[in-house]
């Protein structure tokens, strides 16, 4: 097991496209500590996604270096749980067995199954839907689903690949004081990726923009708000202020 | 309501053409016989039908069991292995466009007539269906899935077994439908190249003796039952897939407060 801290160093990516090559993530430096939370900007094509899995292990990097806990990525493995942009709960599991999917892998007894999952459902508010498919349930649950299914394994690095990216506003919201509800009460690293600046500032304590082709690190932004966050947070004139000037840096990067 | 009564108008057309064409004398009874020479033929019949359709099923059923599961099992393996796929899929890509009714003189002088040959003809037709539509399954199960897996600790043959495997099953029964359907043609055309029992065969002789009657009885038989199995197969698919079916949504509905937009637009209004 590993503590949680993540070290990202002189992180280069490149794909073969044809006979040119594109250079999706060019030397990217960041430290993350355990417990935090971090959200990744940027607009689309700064190789955000490309970078979650590489973290993920389901990429591999170019060259530089990522140390999870000390130790470097040698593959996927459940102390850095994904959560990701479309639905990938089981649909022919119930959410039940969805949540107990990751545990089952790790071999835990079902009694120890019936504890995790039993602790999670309220947490989640699927408490009525524990024998429901994920068909029968709205995008947010679905997305509910996902988070818990990942927290069930107790990560401790939460990897989240624009989560929320396919909700519509009101479920968007609705979700992000969710998750900041739910890992307020288990806390773990989370490397939350948006092209979202609101959803960026409202969950995350840093900030990493990225400026597109190649994606680089742009400049890394610290959250002033104090936690517990709470949706009156989205009207303050604190958070206009910085989502303004982050707005502009994010259009700065673009040009 | 009133689709329903254009459909059913529709049959009721036809079948009152038919009768008058053949109780009015127009047509030669040998060309088409009325209802009453078909109720006959039931009537005095049925018990050699319900025979010849039991050795049919019978080889019908071995040939679409042996060639559906021999044909998914090789999919999977196909699918699991790299390697295997490139020893097999050259193979499988030979025999996939040979037109299944066109081996039907080779099986003959191979081994004669006999249940072995129409077996292996409705196995060889069923075979080919199933193992191309298993691998193209398993290649269509969605990355996202496999990916979830992975993240969540899981190997290569746990996941074959808990993810690949249900995610294939809603491919896989719309293709068993397609071969159950297919291989009553085969039982069929493999009984008229040479069988001593079967509803083929009889049909092969009601044709020698010109009994227009019974070649249609037959093939109402046979359309009856091939029906009747594909309704058993669509009642299990329901079973085994009810988790594709699309649900209404109970939604994420929380009680909200009504708030205006009017108002604030109309302020701004007013100041600008």
């Amino acid at each position: 097991m590993t503590d949680g801290t993540l070290s990202i160093s002189a992180l280069t990516k490149t794909f073969a496209k044809g006979s040119t090559t594109v250079t999706a993530l060019e030397n990217v430096n960041v430290e993350i500590g355990a417990g935090e939370f971090v959200a990744v900007v940027g607009s689309s094509g700064c190789g955000k996604s490309t970078l979650l899995n590489i973290l993920a292990g389901l990429d591999r990097q170019t060259s530089g270096q990522v140390l999870v806990g000390g130790r470097p990525v040698g593959g996927p493995g459940p102390d850095r749980a994904m959560v990701f942009q479309s639905d990938a709960a089981f649909p022919w599991l119930t959410v039940t067995e969805n949540l107990e999917y990751g545990l089952k892998v790790q071999g835990r007894s079902a009694a120890e199954r019936k504890r995790v999952v039993g602790e999670l459902l309220p947490l989640l508010g699927l408490e009525q839907f524990a024998h429901s498919y994920p068909r029968e349930l709205s995008g947010g649950m679905r997305k509910r689903i996902d988070i818990g299914r990942a927290y069930a394994v107790e990560p401790e690095i939460l990897l989240m690949d624009e989560p929320f990216g396919a909700l519509d506003v009101v479920t968007r919201e609705h979700m992000q004081d969710e998750l900041l509800r739910i890992w307020s009460a288990r806390r773990s690293t989370v490397v939350f990726i948006t092209h979202d600046i609101d959803e960026a500032i409202m969950l995350s304590d840093r900030i990493v923009m990225l400026s597109p082709r190649p994606g680089r690190v742009r400049e890394i932004v610290d959250v002033p708000f104090d936690r517990p966050r709470t949706p009156e947070l989205r009207e303050s004139a604190d958070f206009y202020r910085l989502r303004t000037d982050l707005r502009r840096m994010m259009g700065e990067a673009v040009r | 309501m009133r689709m329903r009564l254009l459909s059913l108008g529709s049959l009721l057309v036809v079948a009152l053409v038919w009768a008058g064409l053949t109780l009015g004398g127009v047509v030669d009874k040998l060309f088409l016989p009325g209802p009453q020479d078909i109720a006959a033929v039931v009537g005095e019949s049925w018990r050699d039908l319900l025979s010849g359709l039991g050795f049919t099923l019978t080889r019908q059923v071995a040939g679409f069991l042996i060639g559906s599961l021999l044909g998914i099992g090789l999919g999977l393996l196909m699918a699991s292995s790299r390697t295997v796929n490139a020893v097999l899929d050259p193979l499988v890509e030979l025999i996939r466009p040979i037109p299944p009714l066109a081996i039907i003189p080779l099986l003959i002088l191979w081994l004669g007539i006999g249940a072995v040959p129409q077996v292996l003809l409705v196995v060889f037709g069923c075979f080919v269906i199933m193992v191309v539509s298993t691998v193209e399954a398993v290649r269509n199960v969605p990355r996202i899935y496999l990916n979830a897996a992975r993240t969540l600790g899981a190997g290569g043959p746990r996941i074959y077994r808990t993810v690949v495997m249900p995610a294939i099953v809603p491919a896989l029964v719309g293709s068993v439908r397609v071969a159950a359907a297919a291989s009553f043609g085969l039982v069929v055309a493999a009984e008229f190249m040479g069988a001593q029992e079967g509803i083929g065969y009889q049909m092969i002789l009601a044709q020698r003796y010109l009994r227009t009657d019974q070649i249609i009885v037959c093939i109402a038989v046979i359309t009856v039952t091939a029906w009747l199995v594909d309704q058993v197969i669509r009642r299990l698919e329901r079973r085994l897939t009810g988790w594709t079916e699309r649900h209404v949504g109970a939604g994420d509905a929380r009680p909200r407060t009504k708030a205006t937009v009017a108002g604030t637009a109309a302020a701004i209004k007013e100041n600008s």
